[in-house]
């Protein structure tokens, strides 16, 4: 398991767990994380599970791909330095303290 | 290979009488959904088609979201091919990618929040307009006529295509001569009626792609043609955009002016906070879903939660239902627009989850709030006023939705 520490819009800060292989997305979503729709479900077509990965944890996800980079672009809050899909993010062992912010708008 | 009826066990299926796409489930689908929310995957016969059918809130998910046994594209000879609204073209819905994505692409900047929110700064203005109109005329309206399809129209084509006033008349034509294919046999040829609205727009197309690559334009047309888009590929974007969002937006306005007419004391709830809007319609499309099902087809030979499916087989998958889930909507039957209800199916699941959402929402909203707070008295036609119901088959769309407003 590993700890993911969610920063929510009001600014208060929620640590959960979650089983290495899992997403970003997953974790929010097993733990009633306000603030991520993620309404198409995980498949990267509905930009509304945005997230802004904390600056010491950005570089350790592959690329956004065409399709992720399409939809951030347009996601209801603005687009930022560490802006990603919750859902294109499956976590490792070695992100065990990793720190996402949830944007206050998703669509 | 499908067996056939005699080979499958009786007790898995849905019965056999029940007609999916028949007026008993579009005037009152609760009762049925009630009941299908908690039954796991089962048998139905349509049109001497058997089909899987999903009816739980997850299983409707997994067939909308799966891709390793599920495709989008319809096996011909399984009672769905009939209906060819576009004559052929490849639509976004019916394909699973390569294709798909391509075709996803091409919409996705029509949907940039920049998009959005230039059509949504209309919609109120729009609406009220719209509402003043109706103030200067007698009592009685049809929601449907005289507000629903308007502003649907108006959204999509003035403010969110950005489509010039003058081209409409051809694109509601098409959109309207779309309803002579609905009922075709297989083979069988379509109406001059629809082949001439067909052939028109298929020209405006050609000649807007040659206009725009001379004299481009940074508006929503614009952006779809700045691609190496065919001809086909541009018809069938624009016109997938077009009638994917009137006869749902129509339609879902429509459902809710009935909704609210049935529960005056919702509406007057609403009315006193309208900052409950949001929640208020997602309420509306959780318990008045558009789509009672939609269809799937198996690509290989799987067990669906204990179920046998074959390849081939064609895959009912009740949305509306999968909103009636008990564990997810406590006493699902009951309008309540506080609840806040998540997770609600209406715009499907998966890479083909609803691209026009993001306008689809916000116009619910607007149309539906002007008509509430601009008339304290509105009210059904009659207390048990029931509407005709339309639609595609597989849709719960109203035709008229009779209402007082003085
Ligand atoms: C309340 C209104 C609406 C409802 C209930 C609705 C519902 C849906 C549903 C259930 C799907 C998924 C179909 C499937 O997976 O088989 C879908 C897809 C789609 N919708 Fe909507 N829709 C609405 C409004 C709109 C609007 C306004 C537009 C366009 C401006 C639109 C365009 C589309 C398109 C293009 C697709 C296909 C996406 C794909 O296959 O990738 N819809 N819609
Ligand atoms: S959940 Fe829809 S894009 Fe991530």
């Amino acid at each position: 398991m590993l700890t993911v520490n969610f920063i929510l819009a009001d600014g208060s800060k929620r640590a959960v767990q979650i089983a290495p292989g899992r997403t970003v997305k997953e974790a929010a979503e097993d733990n009633l994380i306000p603030g991520v729709l993620a309404l198409c479900g995980g498949t990267c077509t509905c930009g509304t599970c945005h997230v802004y990965v904390g600056d010491a944890w950005v570089e350790r996800f592959a690329k956004p791909s065409i399709d992720e980079e399409g939809l951030l672009e347009g996601t209801a809050a603005e687009r930022r330095e560490g802006s990603r899909l919750s859902c294109q993010l499956p976590l490792t062992e070695d992100m065990d303290g990793i720190t996402v912010t949830v944007p206050d708008q998703q669509q | 290979m499908i067996p056939d009826l005699k080979q499958l066990d009786p007790a898995k299926f849905e019965h056999l009488d029940f007609d999916m796409y028949g007026q008993a489930i579009k005037s009152d689908p609760s009762k049925y959904f009630l009941k299908w929310a908690q039954q796991p995957p089962r048998y139905i016969r349509q049109d001497g088609h058997i089909h899987a059918f999903a009816t739980r809130h997850k299983d409707v998910k997994f067939g909308l979201m799966n891709q390793e046994f599920i495709s989008a594209v319809p096996v011909p000879g399984t009672g769905l091919d009939n209906i060819d609204y576009f004559n052929g073209l490849p639509i976004i819905v019916e394909v699973d990618p390569p294709q798909h994505t391509r075709l996803r692409r091409l919409m996705q900047p029509a949907f940039t929040p920049r998009r959005v929110a230039e059509a949504q700064a209309g919609l109120n203005a729009l609406a009220h307009q719209m509402m003043d109109q109706l103030e200067a005329r007698g009592s009685d309206i049809d929601v449907m006529a005289d507000v629903a399809i308007p502003f649907a129209v108006t959204v999509l084509l003035g403010h969110f295509l950005a489509v010039p006033q003058q081209d409409w008349p051809l694109f509601l034509h098409y959109s309207h001569s779309m309803s002579l294919v609905g009922n075709l046999k297989a083979g069988e040829p379509k109406p001059k009626e629809y082949m001439d609205a067909y052939n028109a727009m298929y020209a405006y197309c050609e000649k807007l792609i040659e206009q725009r690559r001379v004299e481009p334009k940074d508006d929503l047309i614009g952006s779809i043609i700045d691609s190496d888009i065919t001809t086909e590929e541009l018809f069938a974007t624009l016109m997938v955009l077009l009638t994917g969002g009137i006869g749902t937006i129509s339609a879902t306005i429509g459902l809710a002016a009935l909704r609210f007419g049935r529960h005056p004391d919702q509406m007057e709830l609403l009315r006193s906070d309208p900052s409950l809007i949001n929640s208020a319609i997602e309420e509306v499309l959780r318990i008045d879903c558009l789509g009672n099902f939609r269809h799937r087809w198996a690509k290989k030979d799987f067990e669906f939660e204990g179920l046998q499916v074959w390849k081939g087989m064609p895959i009912a998958l009740s949305l509306g239902a999968a909103n009636y889930d008990p564990e997810l909507y406590p006493n699902p039957e009951k309008f309540d627009i506080r609840r806040a209800p998540t997770d609600v199916s209406s715009f499907g699941y998966g890479i083909h989850f609803c691209i026009g959402q993001a306008i689809a929402r916000p116009s619910v909203r607007t149309a539906t709030l002007a008509l509430i707070q601009r008339f304290p008295a509105l009210r059904l036609a009659t207390p048990d006023f029931e509407p005709l119901w339309g639609g595609l088959p597989t849709e719960r769309s109203p035709v008229n939705v009779n209402m007082k407003i003085k």
